[in-house]
């Protein structure tokens, strides 16, 4: 999909392990581990609050947009 | 006290004594419209009144006809259901056994459709409600289609 999500960048510079920070965030290590592997269709806003304020990041730093991943549909005109 | 399990399990027990059935019923029939004079060379006498010969044959071809994707339909209601059991509702084999259960009710309702000019007009409402209930199975398995997507999107939703 076109957002990524850049968990292990924050993680690193906060030395946070992926257990630690799932179960600070509350959510369990599966989900956690979809999120990093981008495999999530949606995220919470409480759950990138829950992010943000444990990583101490913006949402900004996590969440990327990657225009080249879109699927673009182009149409010729008559 | 009656609990959704048990519920199931009564439909699996139904769907299993109506696989048995179908297969007695398969072994049994030809002897039953032949009044007992199965597998002779002696003129068949149905147990009804007013069949010849070319119907009770012709009903039979019929019976056979319909006797494959009965069978079919049957086993896939049988997956479901046990799939049901695992707690594995909304899934893709959950939907590819109602569209091959729907598939089954409109191969029947063709094969009576071909049939009910050579037996009974009867064969026609038969046909009908086969038909019916063959685009009933279409629309609920369009239904848990749309319900597998939305638990898709639920279940990645973080």
């Amino acid at each position: 999909m076109g957002i990524k999500i850049n968990l292990d960048i924050c993680m690193a510079r906060r030395k946070i392990s992926a257990g630690e920070l799932a179960e600070r965030i509350g959510i369990t290590p599966a989900n956690l581990s979809i999120l990093k592997n981008n495999k999530a269709k949606a995220i919470r806003f409480s759950t990138l609050e829950a992010l943000c304020a444990v990583l101490e990041c913006q949402p900004g730093d996590i969440l990327e947009y990657d225009a080249g991943k879109m699927k673009v549909i182009v149409r010729e005109e008559d | 006290m009656w609990t959704k399990r048990k519920s199931v399990i009564l439909s699996l027990i139904c769907t299993r004594v109506l696989i048995g059935l179908f297969v007695v019923a398969a072994v049994v029939l030809p002897f039953m419209l032949s009044g007992g004079h199965y597998g002779t060379s002696r003129e068949a006498g149905a147990i009804y009144v007013g069949m010849t010969k070319e119907t009770v044959i012709a009903l039979l071809i019929c019976a056979y006809a319909c006797f494959v994707p009965a069978m079919i339909a049957l086993f896939s209601l049988d997956r479901l259901l046990r799939n049901i059991r695992k707690d594995m509702v909304f899934v893709g084999a959950n939907v590819r056994c109602l569209r091959i259960i729907s598939w089954c009710c409109f191969v029947v309702a063709a094969i009576l459709l071909g049939g009910w000019p050579f037996i009974t007009s009867t064969l026609i409402v038969v046909a009908a409600a086969a038909a019916f209930f063959g685009l009933l199975m279409r629309v609920v398995k369009n239904v848990i289609d749309a319900a597998c997507e939305i638990k898709d999107e639920n279940d990645y939703t973080i």
